[in-house]
């Protein structure tokens, strides 16, 4: 064995040196960036998992888009726009000079026809996804042309988050003759607008984009950025470390200290997911508001944080993930037995509950997950709860919540009583995860609320355009559901991404992507 | 019964085998919990749409029509489209099966020779210092899992000694670590397999025959030792290929080789029907091919299999 090692060893030092010698670089700039998984397609009308969209994001733009800190949207593809005196009807100027990586342009025929295929001949498999329904009063139907470079939209309702809409990586747009051409395909094929082109994709191995030169505003600063797929942390870091990566994603925050001891760069940002428990409010006793009372007091959230999590977490005090806009800090839960026991005795169970709950839990849906809910058990012990944690593999948990989405109240009831969750939002708006998960019969509605003047004020906050107002509409929805609790607000969760030492300009999204177009090494 | 007789009986029995495993992997998707046509619309599907999903997936008609159309597509080489990619499911795992089979085959003909010459010199050199440390250091390689020899390697031959990358998929240098941590594991099971049937079989009565009827020593060991220990582990060898085929998903993952058993693992939490039957009939199939080819191999070696 010692012999065979040796020889393979050898072999492979002197391949790797052959390399080197006999087929000397090119001198390009390259930047090779590790995250945990592969993107499934780029087409995130199928699927808008972060690791599609973190990749897309480099070759695609969308009409208007965040500025770096994520506060306030800027021009991109529309260069300027006017609307209506009553919100409806908006014209947009095209930017003029882009063309898409194919040559083609990009102009108000381009734009009708991409808007055309894309959602007219959208799979039925995936009209109903979350994504494709948000869309929907953006569809072709809806624009009209007024000349080369102008378009208007006109709207039947006035959409508040419009805006968030068109900077949505979904609404990238894509040469539409492309995407007619390749058919199904074009998922695993890209002709946008961004600073890079897709020129590789070998499964499972790499996905390499090269520089757009005819890009339309500042040149990319790097002739290529190379996709790599490393799902183990420990490995991404290893590969960091000796440097055949420049950029890692997903470092765990145990690791930190080590790698800023080693020189290397760690961006770290508060990201925008809110882990929550769902109650299930359709199963007694967790209808009654003293009862679940009972149940936020007697958790100590800081001290999972600071003991699990190491400090790098945040106790949510809204409804809201964080970051959003509409976010508004409405309250806090601080860990208080004495108020937890005087609800519970108000509500008749002074001695606690006899039958133990049920907490459905998914694994892998983030980190340490089963860690803290045990804490969250042991903690709950002390009032007089007992709670059994049901573990499911990732699929099989989704498939039960979906599963859930349409039951009636009694059915419901037989049901889990609490739900390991997870509310972002992709849109960036406040309105997205309320109207999804907080207003009555709504199919992520996981817990069953139902409250009437939340519901309002949705719908309200959804048709003002006015910011304060329907920033107000929205701080007091927080409010009521905060004190109402349809679900135990937990943490939102720091995410750490590695550099080395040269790497410049890389950002960390609110939704814990990384943001690569503008990132270079020295 | 003739060799060829013996091959074309073993290739008959395949048949029931494989129609065997074909109707496990087609009921796959109707096992699955729920109606796939809903799970697979999304929250804010119409009717209509589950209604052309179903339609379009054969779920409207019966049970065994559905099969013999899948099996139909299949035998024609169509395993249909990743629900994700979007792409022919072939087109997805045959690159993927071609890298594992590239490490399985680069690992189990290390693994073979260097656990056969450990074996051999271990048991004819029993009760040696060679054979306590080999066979000590077998027991190691057994116990140690993996995953906590993967990032062993990586930590002592990337990190402190930066002699091959940490992962991926590239050149030579690429495929030693990955196969160095499944070798690791595979010499271990053979080495001891071969140095105990050894033993065996130099105790047998037709050894002493043949070393008293005056033969060379180098023909007893090769020609009648040998040959007879290797039976059992011809079988452990291809036992091991196979697990090799299937079960690196450990490997794969701490050095992002781009195979097969990752995929598969990928697509089960994805929940990408599609990809998860084509993965399963590759696997099922390599798997009987493989214990096909070790049974011709037995026969080969030994003669008496073929009755």
């Amino acid at each position: 064995m010692v012999v065979i090692g040796v020889v393979l060893i050898l072999v492979a030092a002197v391949t790797s040196y052959w390399y080197m010698f006999l087929i000397p670089l090119p001198k390009q700039k390259v930047l090779t960036v590790a995250v945990t998984m592969e993107p499934s397609t780029l087409d995130l009308i199928v699927s808008t998992a972060d690791s599609n969209s973190m990749v897309s994001n480099n070759l695609g733009e969308t009409l208007v888009k965040w500025d770096k800190a994520y506060k306030i949207i800027e021009p991109c593809l529309f260069e300027s726009w006017e609307v209506s005196p009553d919100d409806l009807t908006w014209t947009f100027h095209l930017r003029r000079g882009v063309k898409f990586h194919c040559g083609e342009i990009f102009n108000s025929t381009s734009f009708m026809v991409f808007l055309e295929k894309y959602f007219g001949t959208m799979d039925p498999q995936f009209r109903g996804s979350q994504a494709a329904a948000s869309f929907k009063p953006l569809n072709y139907t809806n624009w009209k042309v007024i000349d080369d470079y102008t378009v208007q939209l006109n709207l039947e309702k006035v959409i508040a988050p419009l805006f968030n809409l068109l900077a949505y990586p979904l609404f990238a747009f894509q040469c539409p003759y492309h995407i007619k051409e390749l058919g199904a395909e074009f998922g695993h094929n890209f002709c946008g607008t961004n600073k890079f082109k897709l020129v590789e994709w070998v499964a499972g191995e790499r996905i390499v984009l090269e520089k757009f030169e005819d890009y339309w505003g500042e040149p990319a600063k790097m002739d290529k950025i190379v996709w790599v797929f490393y799902p183990e942390a420990s490995t991404r870091i290893a590969a960091l470390i000796r440097g055949d990566v420049d950029v890692v994603g997903g470092v765990p925050f145990y690791e930190v200290n080590r790698l800023e001891d080693l020189g290397l760069n760690i961006e770290g940002k508060l990201t925008g997911a809110l882990y929550t428990l769902y109650i299930n409010l359709d199963k007694p006793p967790l209808d009654d508001l003293r009862v679940r009372k009972a149940l936020m007091y007697a958790i100590d959230r800081q001290a999972i944080i600071d003991s699990i999590y190491g400090g790098n977490a945040m106790a949510a005090e809204t409804m809201a993930p964080f970051g959003v806009w509409g976010y508004a800090r409405v309250g806090t839960y601080e860990l208080n037995l004495t108020k937890a026991k005087e609800f519970l005795a108000e509500a008749g169970y002074p001695e606690g509950f006899e039958r133990p709950f049920i907490l459905w839990m998914g694994e892998g849906r983030y980190e340490l997950q089963k860690e803290a809910l045990e804490t969250i058990q042991s903690q709950w012990k002390k009032i007089g709860v007992d709670v059994q944690i049901e573990v499911y593999e990732g699929g099989t948990f989704w498939s039960r919540m979906v599963a859930t989405v349409g039951l009636s109240p009694d059915e419901r009831s037989k049901l889990f009583d609490f739900c390991s969750g997870t509310v972002s939002s992709s849109q960036m708006d406040i309105s997205q995860h309320f109207e999804s998960q907080l207003c009555s019969g709504r199919y992520a509605n996981m817990a069953g609320y139902n409250n009437s003047r939340v519901d309002e004020l949705v719908v309200m906050g959804r048709n003002i355009m006015d910011k304060d107002e329907r920033f107000e509409i929205f701080r007091e929805a927080q409010e009521i559901a905060f004190d109402e609790l349809p679900w135990i607000p937990l943490w939102n969760l720091v995410y750490f991404a590695g550099t080395s030492r040269d790497v410049e300009g890389l950002i960390v999204d609110p939704l814990g992507k990384l943001v690569i177009v503008d990132c270079y090494s020295k | 019964m003739g060799y060829g007789r013996f091959i074309i009986k073993r290739l008959l029995q395949l048949i029931p085998s494989l129609i065997g495993l074909s109707i496990l992997v087609f009921l796959i998707l109707h096992m699955v919990p729920g109606d796939p046509a809903t799970i697979l619309a999304g929250p804010e599907a119409t009717a209509e749409d589950v209604e052309y999903i179903r339609k379009q997936m054969g779920l409207d008609k019966p049970l065994l029509v559905q099969y013999f159309d899948w099996l139909g597509r299949v035998l024609q080489g169509d395993l249909g489209r990743s629900i994700y990619a979007r792409l022919q499911v072939t087109r997805m795992l045959i690159p993927r099966l071609l890298n594992t089979i590239e490490l399985t085959v680069v690992s189990a003909l290390t693994a073979t020779i260097s656990g056969i010459l450990i074996g051999v010199i271990s048991a004819l050199k029993r009760g040696s210092i060679f054979d306590y440390v080999t066979m000590t250091l077998a027991v190691l390689g057994i116990c140690i899992p993996s995953f906590w020899l993967g990032l062993m390697l990586i930590e002592v031959f990337s990190l402190a000694i930066p002699l091959f990358p940490v992962a991926g998929r590239g050149g030579v240098e690429h495929l030693v670590l990955p196969a160095m941590c499944l070798v690791a594991y595979q010499t271990p099971i053979l080495a001891r397999m071969m140095r105990s049937t050894m033993l065996d079989v130099l105790g047998q009565d037709y050894i002493r025959t043949a070393k008293s009827k005056g033969l060379p020593q180098r023909v007893v060991l090769y020609k009648h030792a040998l040959k007879n220990a290797l039976i059992p582990v011809v079988t452990i060898i291809g036992i091991q290929i196979g697990y090799m085929l299937g079960g690196t998903v450990i490997v794969e993952t701490i050095f992002a080789w781009p195979g097969i058993g990752k995929q598969l693992v990928d697509s089960i939490f994805l929940r990408d029907y599609p990809m998860v039957q084509g993965a399963l009939l590759i696997y099922g199939t390599s798997f009987m091919l493989l214990s096909l080819a070790v049974d011709f191999l037995y026969g080969f070696i030994d003669p008496r299999i073929r009755v």
